[in-house]
């Protein structure tokens, strides 16, 4: 299974890369932000953990894109931003995000999202 | 707006004042001919245009004072909104490098803390019940492994932290954007060394990150914050 981690913290990305590989999942490609998550998605991604914040293109806006191209539009995309009020969420929900973890998470966390994206796989 | 409604003041004074220049402008060459020439029929001229240009005088004075009150009322107002706005957000950026301090002292004691651990967990692979024992010494390397990946997931300090310093540093090009609008009002000086910076490079300052931080970005309660996401995706809310 390949992950796409998309975070313009070369820190998070290397945490969350780990956290996947300590959790089992081994394949998985990165990008910086919103743009070059978008060039770096094809059919073989399997599932796309993005941050929210992050320069040129944010989290919300690269999901909406990705959502609007055939390749893109029920892959499970999980949300691991510092964000969190209520406001927040529902935004990034209804820009296409299937589920959410709140910065800083624990390995166990990121687990259970995964497993309850890939048991229940996006509609 | 107060420091346009200055600017605006500050030109119209100035034109008073060019007015009023050029009223004494007229008089000045007349009074010397008076005490030069002094031929009586140029006296009488001289005399006929004081005639007409005194009486303008208290006038164009009064204006010009009122122009100069109402300046210095509005960079009173403008000083005072300044201040306002300036403490508030010196305030509110003191409070955030707190923030960014105690986040990172504790994040520093979480990692001394899972480092000796970890520590403790070498020495306890060292024993020769361990040694001896092969299932205790697989326990005890995945507790060490536990440990040191504790380590890494601490590191997510690194993230917040500079999610706060980004937003203390757009709060610092705010008040640069309004010390310079204060500057721009009283103008640069000939031979002025220190130039101010221009509102494109104020902007651009501004802008530069704003979208790669969260002003509210926090190390603190992530289990209710998780709560809450967890509550309105169960919800439903949106397309999830």
């Amino acid at each position: 299974m390949k992950f796409l981690v998309v975070d313009d913290s070369a820190t998070m990305r290397r945490i969350v890369v780990n956290s996947l590989q300590r959790i089992g999942f081994t394949n998985s490609v990165e990008a910086a932000d919103g743009v070059e998550a978008l060039a770096r998605f094809d059919s073989s991604i399997a599932f796309v953990i993005t941050d929210w914040n992050m320069p040129n293109m944010s989290g919300t806006e690269f999901v909406q894109a990705l959502r609007q191209r055939e390749d893109g539009r029920t892959v499970p995309v999980l949300m691991v931003t510092a964000r969190s009020v209520r406001e927040d969420i529902i935004t990034a929900l209804e820009a296409g995000v299937n589920n959410y973890i709140v910065k800083p998470f624990t390995p166990q966390v990121l687990k259970e999202k995964i497993d309850s994206l890939i048991v229940a796989p996006a509609a | 707006m107060a420091n346009e409604r200055a600017s605006d003041l500050l030109y119209e004074t100035a034109s008073t004042l060019r007015l009023l220049d050029a009223e004494l402008g007229e008089l000045a060459p007349r009074r010397s001919a008076e005490s030069t020439s002094a031929s009586p029929s140029s006296l009488a001229a001289s005399l006929a245009a004081s005639d007409r240009v005194l009486p303008l005088l208290p006038a164009l004075f009064l204006k010009a004072m009122g122009e100069v009150q109402a300046m210095l009322a509005s960079i009173r107002t403008g000083r005072e909104s300044i201040r306002a706005a300036t403490s508030e957000r010196l305030a509110h950026t003191n409070e955030k490098l707190d923030e960014v301090s105690s986040a990172t002292g504790k994040a520093a004691l979480d990692i001394m803390d899972a480092l000796d651990r970890a520590i403790a967990k070498v020495d306890d692979l060292e024993t020769e019940e361990a040694l001896a024992d092969r299932a205790k010494s697989a326990a005890i390397r995945t507790d060490l492994r536990d440990e040191l990946f504790a380590v890494m997931g601490h590191m997510q300090f690194q993230d917040i932290t500079s999610q706060q310093i980004m937003h203390v540093q757009s709060l610092l090009a705010e008040m640069e954007g309004r010390l310079t609008e204060i500057s721009n009002l009283f103008g640069n000086q000939p031979g002025d060394t220190n130039e101010a910076p221009t509102d494109a490079v104020v902007g651009a300052r501004k802008q530069k990150g704003a979208h790669s931080f969260d002003p509210n970005a926090t190390l603190a309660d992530a289990a209710s914050r998780q709560a809450l996401a967890d509550s309105l995706v169960g919800r439903g809310t949106g397309n999830a």
